[in-house]
């Protein structure tokens, strides 16, 4: 039996030895993975160099327009690249100036279709009696001509800075066209300031006049727009949306304007980039604007003209279309008799305000 | 024809101003109008970087684009060139190239522009070559007596080449070459390591 037991226990070893040596076997290779999850950061981290290369980090701050160094002294001089015009130059041959001369068109066609949809402008329902009102002082009816007149000058001009290029040049040749545009330059840059100093006088005039009030909303909601009468004051809703789209808007593209003919004062080509697509995009609305004001003080709304060439309008037309202001300037016994085309004759209009109280 | 190109090997390049000068020699330019300058990237650091830079002289010039008189053109050797007759100094072209290329002389009230000077890769402008009129109003016309611009025969390590953009293609992709390796391994880092 003792002879048994050293066997039994040899075999015994044998079997736990060779079953380490299986598990071992099995074990071993899997170190890989241990090896390898270790060392794989190491090796990333190594890899970095090409995110990190200065040498192409130089050149992608460059697009960025970074700041450096020359010795040249001169607007942005230290500006290698400066991805900005590439914007400016999409969006001024792009969308302005495509969709400009669409707005005009439209604008110019919606006037001729209120024409013809009113039956050719709103005229004076009644026999005119001979009695006016005052309606505008002579500063601001002298403000408004300096203005209009510097308008028109700078949408001559600017229009055809814009599209002369498309419009002129086949007409007048590269050489009569160049020679017009540099007239043009020159009248723009001059006239800018003028009109600029007048908008401002005439926005701090009328402001007050302006003021929205609750007649206003109805006027919106029962269709004052379309040409329907609804009780107005002085002035109504949308001559009061005309008003403070100058306020603002004008006031926006006469600002912008100073900072293109200042070039001195405003070297980065980024303000000029912005100023400049701000400036041809609001103008552009503005002078859609503008032929709907001249439509309806003309043949829109006849009888109109007067209040800004004479001063004042026939009882009939303040009647018809500020109902709520004339009974205000009759019940202060301001109406008085004058002969249509006889300016002057009415009673004089204290200047420096515009309200005709 | 050729394709005329400039290129600026910026690791030739110690910002020396030569190009600058030599430009404003040999088209007498007036005062206060560079038409090349050198820009130093990280100026005084490690890795600093200087490159000339003037008219790139695009295929799609955005000068040209913008310009509302359309005095721009391009020659047969792909030169954009503008006609001075033409120019009525809006400075539109200056707002769109974004190699600040086209200068304008200040010279009269507010700052108002004159009519726009750039580089004409040294071919002068419109009308007739080498006439006293062409070199007042754009300078040297050296293309037209078979010579490069002065800015590149003038640069002392090379650095500025200007020629058909095949040749200075050639040239450089020599050089890389020689440097041994890629674009990324040569230069500074590889003599004095990263940084």
């Amino acid at each position: 039996m003792s002879k048994g037991t050293p066997t039994r226990s040899k075999s015994k070893r044998i079997l736990i030895g060779s079953a380490l040596v299986l598990i071992a076997a099995m074990i071993v290779p899997l170190t890989g993975y241990v090896y390898v999850a270790v060392a794989q950061p190491q090796i990333e981290s190594s890899a970095n160099w090409q995110e990190t290369n200065p040498r192409s980090e130089i050149w992608r701050e460059v697009r960025q327009g970074s700041q450096a160094y020359s010795a040249v002294k001169g607007p942005e001089a230290n500006v290698l690249i400066d991805n900005g015009g590439q914007n400016f130059r999409q969006i001024r041959n792009g969308p302005v100036a495509t969709f400009g001369p669409w707005l005009l068109a439209i604008m110019l066609l919606g006037v001729a279709g209120m024409f013809v949809l009113s039956g050719g402008g709103q005229k004076v329902e009644k026999p005119l009696s001979g009695k006016r009102v005052p309606r505008w002082s002579t500063y601001v009816r002298v403000v408004h001509w300096i203005m209009a007149i510097a308008f028109l000058l700078l949408l001559i001009t600017g229009l055809s800075l814009l599209f002369g290029r498309a419009v002129l040049i086949p007409l007048m040749g590269a050489e009569g066209f160049s020679a017009w545009a540099i007239v043009a330059k020159y009248v723009h840059n001059y006239t800018g300031p003028v009109f600029a100093v007048s908008l401002l006088m005439l926005v701090l005039a009328l402001a007050r006049d302006n003021m929205p009030s609750k007649v206003d909303v109805d006027w919106f909601l029962k269709g004052g727009f379309a040409g329907k009468h609804v009780p107005t004051g002085k002035l109504n809703a949308g001559e009061k949306l005309w008003f403070w789209f100058n306020a603002v808007g004008g006031l926006v593209v006469a600002i912008s304007g100073i900072v293109l003919i200042l070039p001195n004062i405003f070297e980065a080509r980024s303000t000029m980039q912005i100023a400049l697509l701000v400036h041809a995009g609001l103008a552009l609305l503005y002078i859609g604007g503008s032929f709907v004001h001249m439509y309806m003080g003309t043949l829109g709304a006849r009888g109109a003209l007067d209040a800004i060439t004479k001063g004042h309008v026939s009882s009939e037309w303040a009647e018809q279309h500020h109902d709520l202001w004339y009974d205000d300037v009759k019940k202060e016994g301001k109406e008085f008799v004058g002969e249509e085309g006889e300016a002057g004759r009415g009673p004089e209009v204290p200047t420096g305000s515009g309200s005709t109280a | 024809m050729a394709r005329m190109k400039f290129l600026c090997d910026a690791d030739r390049c110690i910002e020396c101003n030569g190009c600058v000068t030599a430009c404003k020699n040999a088209n007498e330019v007036p005062w206060g109008v560079n038409r090349r300058r050198v820009v130093t990237l990280n100026d005084g650091l490690p890795g600093e970087k200087s490159i000339s830079v003037a008219c790139m002289h695009c295929t799609d010039a955005p000068c040209a684009a913008v310009c509302p008189v359309d005095c721009f053109y391009t020659t047969d050797d792909g030169i954009v060139l503008h006609d001075k007759d033409l120019c009525i100094g809006c400075g539109y072209c200056f707002y769109a190239c974004p190699f600040g290329a086209p200068q304008f002389p200040k010279t009269e009230a507010f700052g108002v522009r004159g009519k726009m000077d750039k580089c004409t890769f040294c071919a002068g402008g419109p009308g007739e070559d080498g006439t006293e009129e062409e070199f007042e109003k754009y300078g040297a016309n050296r293309i037209a007596d078979g010579k490069l611009p002065a800015c590149a025969e003038m640069c002392a390590t090379k650095a500025l080449l200007a020629g058909d953009g095949d040749m200075v293609a050639d040239i450089y992709r020599e050089r890389v070459m020689r440097r041994g390796g890629r674009p990324q391994t040569w230069g500074w880092s590889k003599a004095y390591g990263e940084g």
